[in-house]
C-alpha cells in the first residue's frame, strides 16, 4: 500500500511524515519547505508501508512547479490511499482540496491538524460529524507534538472512496453536485454550518505582536533588531570556536604535527600538495606558520571546513531554524513583499535568499515556490551571484572582519539594481501571491536540533571533500605553473579592470570548487585592503561554486545560460565599478 | 460581566514608569547615534556609548527605536495593541543586552593568542567589569514588562 500525504503547503506535513516514518526531513513554519516528494516507510501491522511526503498545494489546478509537481504525484499514484493534512483552524479551506481529491477516488483520511490552535482560537469543530457526512475516516492531530498521530495510522485501513453525491445527501440542505469550484463551495460552506463554531475569541499578546511583526512602520525596525541580533551572535560564536580554539589548534598543534611527520620536507612536490607550499622570505623557502597560508589539503583543506566554517555554518543554520520554528521567517516575507515586488519578485523570495546565505545549493532548489519561470530565472541567478553562502561568510569574517560589512552592503546593492535591470528586460509575468502568515509559537527543541544537524552534516559532506580536492587542484596548478601562465595571460584584466593582483587567479580557480576556500586563499596574496575587499567581492560574483553550478543547470535547465550570460556581465560591471570607486577615492 | 485587565489598577503608575523609562531609552539611543556619527568617544564612569557602525550605528538606532515603542504604548496600557508595543520595545533592549552579554561571554573563556587555551581569572572577571553599554542599564528596568503582562491577564 502506498500512502501519499497531501494538503495545503505550511500544514505540518512534513512534521507527519517525520512522525510516520522516522526520517530527518526538514519542517518548517512556512510554505516551500518541501518542493519535491520525499519517500519514507511506517511499519504498520506488520507491514511496511510506502508513505510519500507531496509539496503543499491549494488545488488539483497547479499554480507553481511545486504543485505542478503535486498534482502529477497524484495522477501518477492510483490505487494510493491519501492522508489529507488541513489545518484545523482554517478547516474549509483545506476541505476543498479534499474534496477534489475524493473526487478522483482516492481512498482518504483526514487529519485535522493543528487542533490546539484551533482550541486557542476558540473554534470548535466537531470531527464525528465531518467523518459522518464525508463518510471517511477524520482524526484531529498536533503533528508537532504527536498528539493522535498512532489514531491517524490506526485509521487507513478504514479509508474507503466515496462518491461526492453521498456527500452532497448527507450534507442536508444542499440540492446541487459539487461539479464546479462555486459548488463545491457551497458544499463546504454547507458541511462547515455542521460542524464548525466560532466561539468568542480575544486577540492575545502573541497575536498583536504578531499583527506589529508585519506592518512596516513598527515590523522593519523589529526586522532591523532580529538581523542584528543574528549577526552579533554569529560573529560571536564563530569568533568563539575559531579564534578561541580552533586556529590555535591547527596552528599550533596539527600544521606543526603534520610538518614534522610527513616525509618530503619543504620543496618536496608530494609534501606540498598535501602539507605546506611554503613561501619565500629573502629568497629562501621558509615554512608556513599558519594554516590559512600553508595551502596544503590536510592543512587548508581540513582548516578552511572545519575550523573556520563549520561554526559559522553551526551557528548559521541554528538562527534560521529558531526564526523559522518561531513563525518569524513568514512575517519577514511579508515585510519585504513591497521592497521585492518592485524587482518583479514577491515576499516568499526571501526564503531562498536567507536559505543562500547558509548555502546556495538547497536555496536554488527552494526557487520552486516561485510561481512563474521569469521568477525562478531572477531569483536562481540572483541569488548564485550576489549571495555569499555561510561558509564564504564565516571565512569572510576572519580574512576581512573590518570589511564585511562593506562587501555585504555592496552585494545587496548588486542584488536589488541587477534584479531590477532583469525585472525589465527579461520577459514574463511576475504575479501577485497571498501569504499566509501562521500564529508565533514556541520551538521545539527535537525540530530545531534535528534540523540544525540535517543541514550541517549535509554541508560537511559536500564541502569537506570538495575542499581537500580544491586545495590538490590548485597546489597542482601551482606547481606546474598554470596558476602563473592564467595570471599573466588575464593580467591585463585583473590588474587594469578589476584592480587586483594577477595572483588573483588561484584562487578564483578554488572559487569554483569552493568559495570559501578561494577566499581563504586570497589571505595568503600580498594586496591592498581594498585590493582585498575587490578580490574578495570578485571571488562572490564570479561563477557559483560545482554544487551550486549542478544544481542550477537541474533546475533551470536551459535557462541557465540565461544565467551564466548574466553573471558575465555582472562581474565585468559590478566588480569595474568597484574599481572606478576605489580610483575616485584616491586609494586605488 | 467581562473581567478587566489587572493593568487598569494603577494604570496611572505603569504610564509614568514607561513614560520616564521611554525618555532614558530615547535619550541613549539618539546619543549613541549622535556618538557614531560624530566618531567621538564617551565614557563616563560605568557608562560607556559604543561608537563603532555595528554595536553604535545599528544599535544605536534599535535603542531608539524600543523608546519609540515604549513611548507610544504606555497609554492605555491594559489594551493588548497598546502592551504588544511596550513589550516589543523591551525585546528590543533584550536583543541589544542579551547580544552584549553573549559578546562579553565568548571573550572571558578562551585565553587569547599568547596565553593558554582558557583566560586566567583576572582576565575573565575582568571582561565582566564596567564600562558598559547603555542597553546593559536598560536590561533590567525592561524586564518590568514581564510583571506588566502577568497583570495583564490576572483578571481584577
Amino acid at each position: 500500500m502506498k500512502i501519499l500525504l497531501m494538503g495545503h503547503p505550511n500544514v505540518g506535513k512534513s512534521v507527519f511524515f517525520n512522525r510516520l516514518t522516522g526520517a530527518n526531513i526538514i519542517e518548517s513554519n512556512y510554505p516551500g519547505t518541501t518542493v519535491d516528494f520525499t519517500k519514507g516507510y511506517m511499519r504498520l501491522e506488520g507491514k511496511d508501508i510506502e508513505i510519500i511526503d507531496v509539496p503543499g498545494t491549494f488545488a488539483l489546478e497547479p499554480k507553481d512547479k511545486a504543485e505542478e509537481v503535486a498534482v502529477r504525484m497524484l495522477h501518477e499514484s492510483k490505487g494510493s490511499k491519501v492522508m489529507c493534512v488541513i489545518d484545523a483552524s482554517k478547516v474549509e479551506r483545506g476541505l476543498y482540496l479534499a474534496l477534489e481529491i475524493i473526487e478522483q477516488g482516492f481512498p482518504v483520511v483526514i487529519a485535522l491538524n493543528m487542533w490546539d490552535v484551533a482550541i486557542d482560537k476558540n473554534i470548535d469543530i466537531d470531527a464525528k460529524k465531518l467523518e459522518q457526512i464525508l463518510g471517511i475516516p477524520v482524526v484531529s492531530t498536533v503533528a508537532i507534538s504527536g498528539e493522535g498521530i498512532s489514531t491517524l495510522a490506526s485509521r487507513l485501513k478504514d479509508a474507503t472512496p466515496v462518491k461526492v453525491e453521498d456527500i452532497v445527501e448527507r450534507t442536508e440542505g444542499i440540492k446541487h453536485k459539487a461539479n464546479t469550484p462555486d459548488e463545491r463551495w457551497a458544499l463546504i460552506e454547507g458541511i462547515s454550518k455542521k460542524i464548525v463554531t466560532f466561539g468568542e475569541y480575544q486577540h492575545t499578546l502573541k497575536d498583536a505582536i504578531g499583527d506589529f511583526t508585519v506592518k512596516p512602520a513598527t515590523g522593519i525596525p523589529f526586522a532591523i533588531a532580529v538581523l542584528y541580533g543574528f549577526w552579533s551572535i554569529f560573529g560571536s560564536f564563530a569568533g568563539f570556536f575559531t579564534d578561541g580554539f580552533l586556529v590555535k589548534i591547527f596552528d599550533e598543534h596539527w600544521l606543526p604535527w603534520l610538518q614534522a611527520v610527513f616525509p618530503g620536507g619543504l620543496g618536496n612536490w608530494f609534501y606540498a600538495l598535501v602539507v605546506d607550499v611554503g613561501h619565500l622570505e629573502n629568497g629562501v623557502l621558509a615554512a608556513s606558520d599558519n594554516c590559512f597560508e600553508s595551502f596544503g589539503a590536510l592543512s587548508s583543506g581540513l582548516f578552511v571546513p572545519m575550523g573556520v566554517v563549520l561554526p559559522a555554518i553551526f551557528i548559521f543554520y541554528l538562527m534560521l531554524a529558531l526564526l523559522e520554528d518561531i513563525g518569524y521567517m513568514p512575517r519577514l516575507a511579508v515585510l519585504i513583499d513591497t521592497v521585492l515586488h518592485k524587482i518583479g519578485l514577491h515576499g516568499y523570495a526571501i526564503v531562498p535568499s536567507i536559505l543562500a546565505l547558509g548555502c546556495n545549493v538547497p536555496a536554488v532548489g527552494a526557487t520552486r515556490i516561485l510561481e512563474t519561470k521569469k521568477q525562478r530565472f531572477m531569483m536562481m541567478t540572483l541569488l548564485a551571484v550576489f549571495i555569499p553562502c555561510g561558509a564564504q561568510i564565516g571565512i569572510m569574517q576572519d580574512v576581512i572582519p573590518g570589511s564585511i560589512g562593506f562587501v555585504m552592503l555592496y552585494l545587496i546593492a548588486g542584488y536589488f539594481i541587477f534584479g531590477y535591470i532583469l525585472n525589465k528586460i527579461v520577459p514574463g509575468k511576475t504575479p501577485e501571491i497571498l501569504m499566509d502568515v501562521p500564529p508565533y509559537q514556541r520551538p521545539m527543541s527535537r525540530n530545531i536540533s534535528r534540523k540544525v544537524w540535517m543541514r550541517t552534516s549535509g554541508f560537511l559532506k559536500v564541502a569537506v571533500p570538495l575542499v581537500i580536492f580544491g586545495s590538490l587542484l590548485v597546489n597542482i596548478l601551482y606547481l606546474a605553473g598554470t596558476i602563473d601562465w592564467l595570471g599573466n595571460i588575464l593580467a591585463p584584466m585583473f590588474e587594469g579592470w578589476f584592480g587586483v593582483p594577477r595572483e588573483t587567479a588561484g584562487p578564483l580557480v578554488a572559487a569554483f570548487l569552493r568559495k570559501d576556500l578561494a577566499v581563504a586563499q586570497l589571505s595568503a596574496i600580498e594586496m591592498t585592503k581594498y585590493q582585498m575587499i575587490s578580490a574578495v567581492v570578485l571571488v562572490s560574483i564570479y561563477f557559483p561554486c560545482i554544487a551550486t553550478f549542478a544544481m542550477m543547470l537541474r533546475e533551470g535547465g536551459k535557462t541557465f545560460l540565461g544565467s551564466l550570460a548574466v553573471l558575465l556581465v555582472v562581474v565585468f560591471t559590478w566588480g569595474g565599478l568597484l574599481h572606478l570607486l576605489w580610483k575616485l577615492m584616491g586609494v586605488a | 460581566m467581562t473581567k478587566r485587565s489587572g493593568l487598569e489598577k494603577n494604570n496611572d503608575l505603569y504610564f509614568i514608569y514607561f513614560l520616564i523609562l521611554g525618555l532614558a531609552t530615547l535619550a541613549f539611543g539618539i546619543t549613541d547615534l549622535i556618538v557614531t556619527i560624530t566618531g567621538s568617544e564617551y565614557t563616563t564612569g560605568a557608562l560607556e556609548i559604543p561608537n563603532d557602525g555595528f554595536r553604535g550605528g545599528w544599535g544605536g538606532l534599535i535603542i531608539l527605536f524600543a523608546g519609540i515603542f515604549y513611548l507610544s504604548g504606555l497609554k492605555d496600557l491594559y489594551e493588548i495593541h497598546q502592551l504588544a508595543k511596550v513589550v516589543m520595545g523591551s525585546i528590543l533592549i533584550w536583543i541589544i543586552a542579551g547580544t552584549d552579554i553573549f559578546a562579553m561571554i565568548t571573550e572571558s573563556i578562551p585565553g587569547g593568542e599568547d596565553s593558554g587555551w582558557f583566560n586566567a581569572a583576572q582576565g575573565f572577571w575582568g571582561t565582566y567589569a564596567p564600562p558598559y553599554a547603555p542597553a546593559i542599564f536598560l536590561l533590567p528596568f525592561s524586564l518590568v514588562v514581564i510583571f506588566c503582562i502577568y497583570k495583564y491577564y490576572k483578571k481584577i
